[in-house]
């Protein structure tokens, strides 16, 4: 390998080994992070930090065989787009020039620059007798860290717009800066040949889902990241589908209804509301209860459908209640004067609905209100439907259905 | 198509065909069978 050149760095005083000497023009300093221009004999300071960054997976100065070549380590990137972090590695070899090193998501990618442009058009080119179609959108790309030493001039802040086009499991990257454009060539590598070469420091690697929508990594097998937008599509389309499927599967509809009054501090036995026919092998019915305006009041309310031709009841049970009051904060008041009461699995047949129920106050029953013994009663319009279906089960279902691209975009956020 | 959107397109394949499953049968996390309201929470504002 290459014979290293001894400098001190201007800032700190710290001892550096040029490692790519007369190659590298741009250098991070190992101790501080300042950066220097190492192109010439005499090292100039271009820009002063203070402290030098070191957390990468791989250690600057290392020699290791990758694909049968040695290669050195001689610079770090650490770098992001809108929604990824991954990490870049310079590899020099001074027969060989230079290559990169990618990491994201714990997957790895061996770089070749590539100096016969591809020739093709926006959403395909073709590189030696190949051809790649593009991978997504345009990314914006910045530098957010660096260390070692480049050939170029690079720095902290730098951006990139990146567009990457796939064959197979290779991706070709292109890059353009400052009016410049450079391709690299990217091949997937395995961790464990990076690990024997060069040895890896776990705890820096890029944080897994860190790396959703990273440009270099979006045709690897299973790493495509685009998709967040087609499983929000999907989400809603099954939403919709299944909306208009379960109204479908719920109907057809029959009502009956009929007003009920039920005595304050007493209870109105089974009144029948009507009759309702069960046309589907199975279906909801839906009993509502609304009744007029009252303070400090429940009803209890019980509804039975009695099969016709077996004269058996299926039960269920209803609740109106409504409260106000005042205390130190004001006036308070909770509760509704509708009730609604579903009965699921319903199998086909006709039913005659009753309800019954009894009314009392809170928190005492009230006293007759004349001396004739007159109660106070709760007016109580009962409705029963077939053919109703359970909003409760479809918003389930929406929520089971975005939970999954929401956690992504939240855990996209949160990394970011 | 990716690995994630299939399994994510499977998952949604589930959930759709479980909801039809319950919809055709009526069946309902949220139906009120045998279930008394006052039963479990004693009637009254919860107003503190």
């Amino acid at each position: 390998m290459s014979a290293g050149r001894a400098i001190t760095c201007p800032a700190c005083g710290g001892a550096i080994e040029v490692r790519a000497a007369g190659f590298s023009v741009n250098l991070a300093c190992q101790h501080c992070g300042s950066l220097l221009d190492v192109s010439r004999p005499e090292v100039a300071l271009i820009r002063k930090y203070k402290r030098a960054m070191n957390r990468f997976a791989l250690e600057i100065g290392k020699r290791g065989t990758v694909f049968g070549q040695e290669w050195e380590i001689v610079g770090a990137l650490r770098r992001k787009d809108q929604i990824a972090i991954w990490q870049e590695f310079l590899l020099f070899n001074p027969y060989l020039g230079y290559r990169w090193l990618v990491v994201a998501d714990g997957q790895w990618q061996f770089g070749t620059p590539v100096a016969d442009r591809p020739q093709g058009h926006l959403n395909r080119v073709t590189w030696r007798g190949e051809s790649f179609g593009r991978l997504g959108r345009d990314q914006s790309t910045s530098t957010t860290a660096v260390a070692g030493e480049f050939y170029w001039r690079v720095k902290v802040g730098d951006t990139a717009t990146a567009t990457l086009f796939q064959s197979g499991e290779t991706i070709l990257s292109r890059e353009n800066s400052d009016g410049e454009e450079n391709w690299t060539q990217l091949v997937p590598v395995a961790e464990a040949e990076i690990e024997n070469a060069f040895g890896l420091k776990r705890r820096s690697l890029p944080r897994r889902k860190a790396a959703q929508g990273l440009m270099n990594f979006r045709a690897a097998p299973g790493m495509e990241q685009d998709d967040l937008g087609r499983m929000f599509m999907l989400a809603t389309a099954i939403s919709l589908f299944a909306a208009i499927a379960m109204a479908l599967l719920a109907g057809p509809t029959t009502k009956a209804g009929r007003m009920i009054q039920v005595p304050v501090g007493g209870r109105v036995d089974p009144v029948k509301v009507g009759t309702i026919t069960v046309e589907r092998p199975w279906q909801f019915v839906t009993v509502e209860a609304d009744t007029n305006t009252f303070e400090n009041r429940w009803v209890d309310l019980e509804y039975n459908l009695v099969d016709r031709s077996s004269e058996q009841s299926i039960d269920a049970f209803g609740l109106v209640e409504h409260y106000a009051g005042t205390d130190s904060d004001g006036a308070w008041s909770e509760g509704s004067y509708h009730g609604e009461t579903m009965f699921g699995h319903i199998p086909r047949g006709t039913y005659d609905v009753y309800a019954s129920g009894t009314a009392h106050g809170w928190p005492v029953d009230p006293l007759p209100n004349d001396a004739w013994g007159q109660v106070e009663t709760i007016n109580v319009w009962v409705k029963a439907e077939t053919g109703t279906m359970s909003w409760g089960m479809w918003l389930t279902l929406v929520i089971a259905l975005f939970a999954w691209p929401l956690t992504i975009l939240w855990r996209r956020y949160r990394d970011k | 198509m990716t690995r994630r959107l299939i399994l994510f397109a499977l998952w949604c394949a589930i959930l759709l065909g479980g909801s039809l499953f319950a919809a055709f049968n009526a069946y309902s996390f949220y139906s009120d069978d045998e279930d008394r309201p006052t039963a479990s929470d004693p009637p009254g504002p919860a107003h503190k």
